[in-house]
Parts: structure tokens; C-alpha cells; sequence
């Protein structure tokens, strides 16, 4: 009896939980059309974020590996989408799956070290990849391709439909986000979720059950990256400009802190940390001219403290409260 | 006295009645915008925006530009081109500015320059030290301090004219910077460039000393030694020269001039002597400001500083610097007249004969419609083991 009030319940919420993401979806395609181009470009920037946060959590927050180093991806898909779009001519829509397995490949060549490197031992090896990667980019034997310290400017075709450029690229990062969001989702609530979550919380355990634990973290690791490295090549597209300063250290850590904030194993901490990264840097810095990275640690220490579960926790917390509610009701 | 205040009714009287006639257009405020690393590896440029917001309050105060009230927003880029790109669509676009003014960095505001070109928003004086601002191709952009090629250009006059037979060994960093020094030194010294310059070396930024680069520079024999170097750097080089027993002509890049952060590191006594070009006074003036009171240019900007920006630091060369950038905007502004078109704007930042107390005697900040380098010339000074002094004639890029 009891089972099937809850599935009747379970039926009842899932219906209501789609309504609920087809109207957010409605209102996210048609959102650009009721304000200005700026806020569409603001927009774009908070869901290549999401993208990046996506692929970090799937690698932290599922699988258990730190990585201090997602900038390097990020520059990995930028770079593909100017240098390809500007010395070779090829179209973005291309350039995008392009970049998107570029960085499936060169995450898996890095999953094989990384398989070999106690958690610890791997944030180490990531923030080293995150420190190289700005001065390599600088590097003199490929300023040609680069443009070096200067950075590198891309055309881009103009938008179709007669709508304005950054309308267009906001539905475009969107529509590649919603996607992005669904495969991570199907990732994570079938089998090989439960085996990515299994090695986080007990490799041992998860190797005797027959887990191949080496072939999951490496295709962990390879889609990771592969969501950075999208994330990377939509946000060059939208500004059309890459310059390694883009890709510091800084925003590797940020990266790391968005997922943390957001909400480890949680996917909809993607999102919120995306607006988090987004929107607080912007506030500390209207705050206060003198420090604002105090007021960014600040905030970013509050949340931790007061939400130990990421932001997200809090929202999903809610949720069960409002649930737990209505079948009490009688 | 009667008369001149009769003069001043008048005056007002004139003054008020044009802003009546003219009030739908005439009274707007002017929105000025910038962005500025207030966090992240280069936030110790951050205190040019925090002077620029006094000195825009100050004008205000004191009654606008021409009746015109300024507003000025300063937005953090962290140093960071995307975040430069998002913040400067954010003032354009949110904020309506009429201009961009001062804005930090190179990659930071080339990655902007085609969108401002585009929407036709002044970009102006620039804080970057690359040629690329000045080219025609922008017409919206222009820079401000003298560039690399200008620098490198004044730097092979004064060898040209104190060196009998150069033999030039160059140090430099490895990066934008260091590169281009090298190519505009070898572009200005002509023809003959390859067979002067005898010598150079490399390092790059992450190196620990540059030891080896200075051992191997000297065993060239040259008789100029050009110290193209951050100030860490500068200072190791100026020691390591000095303990070899190398007396060269040492010219230093006006980077690293500063006396408490390289010369005072490398050791006074072995810094003595040392060269350098430089546009700016007090760099040339020792760290007593006490003594920058004899200068009339500088007693200027230090009482200003002290009314209007105490928590700054006057010895810093940034607030100096910046100093000298807002009075170059404030005097476009009042060239501008009631005219704040972004065309308009650009004729006048196009059309400066300016000088500026904190500057070398002589500097005149000059453009043209042809001519978009506003700072040009540099004076030559000279270490005497206590204070930058001026060391002969004052000197213009060709």
C-alpha cells in the first residue's frame, strides 16, 4: 500500500518535475529575445561555465579525481576554435565536434598518468598542467599559430535567421548545454554512474565486483576534458578572441571552486556554481575597489561554511522538505 | 577689481544662459569607462583606477567639464582578456559610456579593440607599451605612453651618439616585451645593426638568476650592454656586471628604473652610472619627496595627491603615470567643448599639444591626425648612486 502511494507520488512529482524543466526550457530559448544582446552574452558566458562545471563534477564529484588543472582544456577548445577557424578557415560548427573530441582524446592520454596517482598526487600533476599551459601557449615556436603573449582575434560567419550575433550564440551554447546536461545525467544514473561513484567511495570494494577501475577513470578523465574543451571552444566563439592570460591558473582553481560551491555530485551545482563563478566575482568587486579577492574569499568561505553540501544541497533539501510535506498531507 | 568681477557676472551670466539654450543637449553627463585589474597578477596596477576615480571627482567638484559632470565607472578584468571582453560589452552596452579611457594591459584590450572599433567607442590612451595601438586600421584606439620601438629608437641615438664603435650585447625576457625591445633596438640602430649588435641572450620569466646569461654577454666584449629586464631581473644583471668587472655603457628599459625596487637591490654603488630613457620626472627624483617640492610640475601633483588621493602612495610611478594620463583626458574633454561624439572625441585625443608637470622638461604630449603616438620623446638620465639626474639632451623617436 505504501508502495503504491509513493510510486503514485513519484509518477505524480516526475510529471510536475517535467512540466517544470519544459517551461525553464521555454522560457531559457525565448529569455534572449526579451532583453538586451549584453545579457544574452552574459547568459552564453554562465552556460559555457556550466559545460566546464559538468564535465569537472562528473570527474570529481562522481569519480573521485581532483583536478586543479580543467584550464588547460578550456584552452585546448579555445585555441582549436581560433587557430582552425583562423589559418585554416573551417566553419565553427565544425571546429566545435572537433574540439569536443580533441579533448575526449588528449583527457584519456592524460587519464593514463593520472591512473597512476594517488588523489593528492593528481591535483598536484593537474595544477601542473595548469601552470604550463599559459607559457607554453606563449612560447616563441608557435607564436605564428598562437599569436603568442598578444593572443589571437577569429571571424566568425554572422548569425542566421536575421537575429543578432549574440542571440545566436547564446541558443547555440544552450541548445549544446541542454545536451550536455542530459549526457551527464544519463551518465551518472545508470550502471556506470554507480561504478564511478563505487571507485570514488571504495576502490577496492568496486575492483572485487568487477569494476574495471583503470578503463572508468580513464574514460572519466577523457570525458571531463571533453566537456572543457567544448566549454573552452564556445566561450572563444562567443568573444571570438583567445590570449593564454585567458587560460591562468586562476581559473583552473575557480573552476575547482564553482564545483565545490555548487555542490560535488550533485549536477545541478553545475549550474550554480556556473552563476556563482559568474556573478560574485562582479559583486566583490562592487563592494570594494581595494580587495575584492578578500570579499570573493569571503562569500566563497560563507557558502562552504553555512552549505556544506554546495548550494545545490540546500535547493535539493528544499525539494525533499516540500515532498515530505505533501504525503503527509492526508 | 571691480571690473574683473563685473567681468565675471558677465560671464556667468553668458555661461548660464548658453546651458539654458542648449540644456536638452548640453548638460548630459559624460560617461566615462575603464577596466583595471583590481584582482589578480597585476593588481598593483590597480591604484590607476582608484586615482582616476579621485581625480573624475575632483573635476566634478570643481564644477565638470564644461558645465559637464563625468561619470566614471572602472570595472575589474582580473587581468584576464575574457573577463575584459564581458566587462567592457558590460559598459558599452549596460553602461553607455561615451569612451573607454586608460584601460590595463595588452592582450586585455586588444581583445577589445575590434568590438570598440566596431561600435565606434573611443578607446583611448591605453596603458600597453606594444606598437600595435596607433594602427590606422583602428581608428578608435589610440595609446598613450611611448611604445617599445619609440624607446628602443631613443636607446640607439643615445649610443649612437656617445659610443664611438658599439659593440652591443643585448639581455632580454623572453615574451612580447623583450622581443619587441630587441627588434625595435636592431630596426633604429639601421643597416649596420647586425654587425653592433654582437650578442644576445635570452631568459625566461621563471629562471631563478641570470647568471649565465650575463657570464656569456660579456665574454662578447661588447662595449654596450643593454639591460631589457624585468625589475627582479634588472637587478641580478646590474649586480652580476658590476662583480665581473664589465664596465660597459649599461642602458636599463624605463621598466625597470625604479630606485627602491631594482637599484637599491642590485646595491646603489654598483648601479652607479647606470643609463636609462625615461619620460617621466620622478623617476628621476630620488624618494624623499620632500625634495619634489622644489620641482613646480611635481609640487603639483603632490599637493593634489595629498587633497584628493592620500591614500596613494606619491612615490609609486603608477600614480604619477596615472596622474599624467587623466590630465591628458581632462584636457580632451575640454577640447571636446559640448561635442562628446566618439568622433569628435578622437579628433581632439587626435589633436594634443600638451605639457604635464610630472613629466620630463621639454615632453610634449603631441598628436596629429597623422600622428597617433602621443608621448614621443624621452630624456636620457643618468645613476649617480643616489638619484636619476637628466644626462644630456632630451630626445625624440624618428
Amino acid at each position: 500500500m505504501a508502495d503504491k502511494v509513493s510510486h503514485a507520488q513519484n509518477t505524480q512529482s516526475s510529471r510536475s518535475f517535467f512540466v517544470a524543466i519544459a517551461i525553464t526550457t521555454a522560457v531559457a530559448f525565448l529569455f534572449p529575445f526579451f532583453v538586451g544582446d549584453y545579457y544574452a552574452y552574459q547568459a552564453t558566458i554562465i552556460i559555457n561555465l556550466m559545460i566546464a562545471l559538468l564535465g569537472l563534477n562528473l570527474l570529481t564529484g562522481y569519480n573521485g579525481q581532483v583536478s586543479l588543472g580543467h584550464g588547460a582544456f578550456l584552452a585546448l577548445g579555445g585555441y582549436m576554435m581560433t587557430i582552425l577557424s583562423v589559418h585554416s578557415g573551417l566553419p565553427y560548427w565544425l571546429i566545435l565536434p572537433l574540439a569536443a573530441v580533441a579533448g575526449l582524446v588528449v583527457g584519456m592520454l592524460f587519464g593514463f598518468p593520472a591512473l597512476r596517482l594517488q588523489a593528492s598526487y593528481l591535483a598536484l600533476a593537474t595544477l601542473a598542467l595548469a601552470m604550463a599551459v599559459p607559457q607554453l601557449l606563449k612560447h616563441g615556436s608557435i607564436e605564428s599559430w598562437t599569436g603568442g603573449v598578444q593572443g589571437l582575434q577569429m571571424e566568425r560567419s554572422p548569425a542566421p535567421f536575421g537575429i543578432s550575433d549574440d542571440k545566436w550564440f547564446y541558443l547555440l551554447s544552450l541548445s549544446i548545454g541542454i545536451i550536455s546536461y542530459i549526457v551527464a545525467r544519463n551518465l551518472t544514473r545508470n550502471r556506470i554512474g554507480r561504478a564511478l561513484s563505487a571507485i570514488r567511495d571504495n576502490p577496492i570494494a568496486a575492483a572485487s565486483m568487477g569494476v574495471d577501475i583503470s578503463r572508468y577513470k580513464i574514460i572519466t578523465f577523457g570525458i571531463s576534458a571533453m566537456f572543457a574543451a567544448l566549454s573552452g571552444a564556445l566561450a572563444a566563439l562567443a568573444s571570438q578572441f583567445t590570449a593564454p592570460d585567458s587560460y591562468s591558473l586562476g581559473l583552473s582553481i575557480l573552476l575547482y571552486v564553482g564545483i565545490i560551491v555548487g555542490g560535488l555530485g550533485v549536477l545541478p551545482g553545475a549550474i550554480i556554481g556556473a552563476i556563482f563563478l559568474h556573478f560574485v566575482p562582479h559583486l566583490a568587486d562592487a563592494i570594494t575597489k581595494g580587495a575584492p579577492g578578500a570579499i570573493f574569499g569571503a562569500l566563497m568561505i560563507a557558502s562552504v561554511f553555512f552549505f556544506p553540501r554546495g548550494l545545490a544541497g540546500v535547493f535539493a533539501k528544499l525539494l525533499a522538505v516540500g515532498r515530505s510535506k505533501n504525503i503527509k498531507e492526508p | 577689481m571691480r571690473k574683473n568681477k563685473l567681468r565675471h557676472l558677465v560671464g556667468a551670466a553668458v555661461v548660464s544662459a548658453l546651458a539654458l539654450s542648449s540644456q536638452s543637449v548640453g548638460a548630459r553627463e559624460i560617461v566615462i569607462g575603464q577596466t583595471m585589474p583590481y584582482s589578480g597578477n597585476a593588481s598593483m596596477a590597480a591604484t590607476l583606477g582608484k586615482l582616476h576615480a579621485a581625480y573624475f571627482n575632483w573635476v566634478n567638484k570643481n564644477g565638470g567639464v564644461n558645465g559637464h559632470k563625468i561619470r566614471f565607472v572602472s570595472l575589474d578584468d582580473g587581468f584576464s582578456p575574457a573577463k575584459s571582453v564581458e566587462q567592457t560589452r558590460r559598459l558599452v552596452e549596460s553602461e553607455k559610456v561615451d569612451l573607454i579611457f586608460s584601460p590595463y594591459g595588452t592582450a586585455t584590450t586588444l581583445a577589445v579593440r575590434r568590438y570598440l572599433n566596431t561600435k565606434k567607442i573611443p578607446q583611448l590612451f591605453v596603458v600597453s607599451g606594444v606598437s600595435a595601438w596607433g594602427d590606422p586600421k583602428f581608428p578608435y584606439s589610440i595609446g598613450w605612453m611611448p611604445n617599445y620601438v619609440i624607446e628602443t629608437s631613443i636607446h640607439a641615438q643615445i649610443i649612437l651618439k656617445n659610443v664611438e664603435k658599439p659593440r652591443i650585447a643585448v639581455l632580454y625576457q623572453n615574451d612580447d616585451f623583450g622581443k619587441e625591445m630587441l627588434a625595435g633596438l636592431r630596426k633604429s640602430l639601421g643597416a649596420k645593426a647586425d654587425e653592433m649588435i654582437v650578442a644576445t641572450a635570452s631568459y625566461e620569466s621563471t629562471d631563478p638568476t641570470v647568471n649565465n646569461q650575463v657570464l656569456l654577454l660579456k665574454q662578447s666584449d661588447a662595449n654596450v650592454f643593454m639591460n631589457y629586464s624585468f625589475p627582479r631581473f634588472a637587478a641580478q644583471a646590474i649586480r652580476n656586471v658590476y662583480d665581473s668587472g664589465w664596465r660597459p655603457l649599461h642602458i636599463l628599459s624605463q621598466t625597470s628604473t625604479s630606485v627602491s625596487q631594482v637599484l637599491v637591490q642590485a646595491g646603489l654603488e654598483k648601479s652607479s652610472g647606470l643609463i636609462a630613457a625615461s619620460y617621466n620626472k620622478t623617476g628621476s627624483f630620488g624618494k624623499n619627496v620632500d625634495d619634489w617640492k622644489s620641482d613646480e610640475g611635481l609640487s603639483e601633483y603632490v599637493t593634489w595627491m595629498k587633497e584628493n588621493y592620500p591614500e596613494g602612495d606619491i612615490i609609486d610611478t603608477f600614480n604619477s603615470f596615472g596622474y599624467a594620463l587623466a590630465k591628458t583626458m581632462h584636457q580632451v574633454l575640454i577640447q571636446c567643448g559640448s561635442d562628446f561624439s566618439a568622433d569628435n572625441i578622437m579628433k581632439q585625443a587626435r589633436s594634443l599639444n600638451m605639457k604635464i608637470g610630472v613629466m620630463m622638461p621639454g615632453i610634449v604630449v603631441q598628436t596629429a591626425s597623422d600622428q597617433p603616438y602621443p608621448v614621443r620623446q624621452m630624456q636620457p638620465i643618468k645613476f649617480d648612486g643616489e638619484n636619476w639626474k637628466p644626462w644630456g639632451d632630451l630626445f625624440g623617436a624618428r
